[in-house]
């Protein structure tokens, strides 16, 4: 399996104060993205430690949970999200006493040999997208994302709201390309935005300097569209 | 005949001058050839060892910039007709350096592989003298080169930068959204502000420090401080006094432009800063607020301290949170909110 990755962080805002964090742990192919909400006290440091924590994969029991068989039954994977769930939401009560009234978004994506799993918690963004010789890069899937009717978060890591991560999990073997995102970037590009810019990509093996390029790129699609929030974006590529 | 005198004169300089601007001319192409081959050549060089990390659609639809350029004089008797050259010029035109060194370069370079390069709107030019710039060759170097011909009198080095998208770079001629403004690094783009924006704006600090908790609501520009400076060094400011153990005289400047706040560490200002995204603040450097949102700092965190920020004693460190007041106070309701229970 071959795995390569680029993340632009807080673009858009130079001299703003950087409220989105990103921790990889490539060699538990984890990779977490958090936005943390600013309207709360400390959003930035909030999201820095939420990422953090949750990249210490050793330390925690969840990553299991996410490693689970895909043929669950229906209801085992209900238990699972509602565990996953009281998990995030006790991480988030333990990271709150500390920073008091924040909260902060998660998006996290696991990338195995042949597989792919997604996991998000508020109105940030993680999706896949499969490449095909005969149509290039398509996009397979959004995680669903939290908004309540004002387009604000319903559920974030931190909030004394009860937590149930939306999951998505598939087996992908071929080239994928993992897409995750903060709200200031996500609002603010299309499907299109995305395909157009993989199809530099083609059917070839990208460096980490092509990723960082393209992220790069996103952003300032991102920024040009008319973004004034921390624009952040990461790019997982994977070859099975 | 005295017409005609003067007629003669315009049109007829004398020899010596004529033949002294024609030594000028002839030094000043001379220069500028040798140099542009030698940051042609360098151009191409650090263009070549960047490309290989980039597949080649990239390439196509990308092109990287050159960000800065330094020349290196190779003896002393070219560090002299450099150094000479370009001070004799500079008198007359203070921007002349600049302007000499962006007419050696070329519009663009292109490699074998179709990797192209252009300047950077803010390349920097410059001399660096080491100590070869100040040998003079031997008597035996000197008939050895007159042998085997010319001798490269300068050597060239290139920053690039990117690659970035071709688009993205045209972009800040037909939208000045990410134009950075000029002199002010760390500035994001100017944005046109509708008429509405562009009213005059507040300030509202709610401070934290040794003498208790107190809100103000202030014009901008503010400087926030130990110890009130005099009416004349004021120049405009507002001056607001902070209580606190770690608080530096003059510490911190916050200032609206149109619809944006934006705040910096006075150059006086010995004492660090952290903000809430647990960023120290760097000297030199302009940070703006998020939008429709607030910003709080506290004085004197370092990057020691920083760890125990959420439990530091105002009365050591204090806290300020700046918002704005445009008429009506920050919008917390479009900033991101902290879900509540149901």
């Amino acid at each position: 399996m071959q795995l390569r990755y680029a993340t632009s962080l807080n673009q858009g805002s130079e001299g703003h104060l950087g409220f989105d964090a990103f921790h990889a742990a490539p060699q538990d192919k984890l990779f977490v993205l958090s936005d943390g909400a600013n309207g709360t006290p400390h959003g930035g440091e909030f999201a820095k430690e939420l990422v953090r924590e949750l990249a210490l994969v050793q330390e925690h029991p969840w990553p299991e949970v996410l490693r689970d068989d895909p043929n669950v039954t229906s209801d085992s994977k209900s238990l699972t999200r509602k565990h996953l769930g009281a998990y995030l939401y006790h991480l988030g009560l333990k990271l709150e006493s500390h920073l008091k009234e924040s909260a902060a978004t998660v998006s996290l994506a696991m990338l195995e040999q042949n597989s792919i799993r997604l996991l998000g918690v508020g109105d940030s963004y993680a999706g896949v997208f499969l490449h095909e010789p005969k149509t290039g890069w398509q996009l397979m899937h959004w995680l669903a994302r939290h908004k309540d009717p004002h387009g604000n978060p319903s559920q974030l890591i931190g909030a004394a709201v009860p937590i149930e991560p939306n999951c998505f999990q598939a087996d992908l073997p071929g080239d994928v390309c993992v897409v995750l995102a903060t709200d200031g970037a996500g609002d603010f590009l299309s499907e299109t935005d995305f395909t157009q810019t993989l199809s530099m990509i083609g059917g070839e093996a990208p460096s980490p300097d092509d990723l960082n390029f393209l992220s790069q790129s996103l952003c300032e699609r991102a920024l040009r569209n008319g973004s004034d929030d921390d624009i952040s974006l990461c790019l997982i590529w994977r070859r099975s | 005949m005295v017409f005609s005198r003067l007629f003669r004169n315009h049109n007829s300089p004398d020899p010596a001058s004529a033949a002294k601007r024609l030594r000028t001319d002839s030094f000043a192409d001379a220069l500028g050839l040798e140099l542009k081959g030698v940051v042609s050549q360098a151009v191409l060089k650090e263009l070549e060892s960047r490309e290989q990390h980039y597949l080649s659609s990239i390439l196509d639809k990308s092109h990287f910039l050159i960000d800065g350029i330094v020349i290196t004089p190779l003896d002393k008797q070219a560090s002299e007709s450099l150094e000479g050259f370009l001070r004799v010029h500079s008198e007359i035109d203070p921007e002349f350096r600049n302007h000499f060194f962006r007419s050696i370069l070329e519009s663009e370079y292109r490699s074998a592989r179709g990797s192209t390069v252009v300047v950077a709107d803010d390349f920097l030019p410059s001399i660096q003298l080491t100590d070869q710039s100040f040998e003079q060759p031997t008597q035996d170097e000197t008939f050895q080169i007159s042998l085997r011909g010319r001798r490269h009198q300068f050597q060239a080095q290139v920053a690039l930068k990117g690659p970035v998208a071709k688009e993205h770079s045209r972009m800040p001629s037909a939208d000045t959204q990410t134009e950075p403004a000029n002199g002010l690094p760390g500035l994001p783009g100017g944005r046109r502000a509708s008429s509405s924006e562009a009213r005059s704006t507040g300030l509202i600090l709610s401070i934290h420090d040794a003498q208790g908790q107190r809100t103000l609501e202030l014009r901008s520009p503010v400087l926030i401080g130990r110890e009130p400076p005099s009416e004349g060094e004021l120049e405009g400011l507002q001056f607001v006094s902070l209580h606190g153990r770690y608080v530096s005289r003059r510490h911190l400047v916050v200032m609206n432009v149109l619809e944006d706040t934006y705040f910096f560490l006075h150059d006086a200002a010995t004492l660090s800063c952290l903000s809430s995204g647990s960023q120290l603040l760097r000297p030199s450097t302009i940070y703006s607020m998020p939008r429709h949102s607030e910003a709080e700092l506290i004085f004197g965190m370092t990057a020691e301290t920083r760890k125990q920020a959420t439990e530091a004693d105002p009365a050591d460190f204090p806290r300020v949170t700046l918002g704005k007041a445009m008429g009506r106070r920050a919008t917390p309701s479009s900033a991101t909110p902290r879900p509540g229970a149901v």
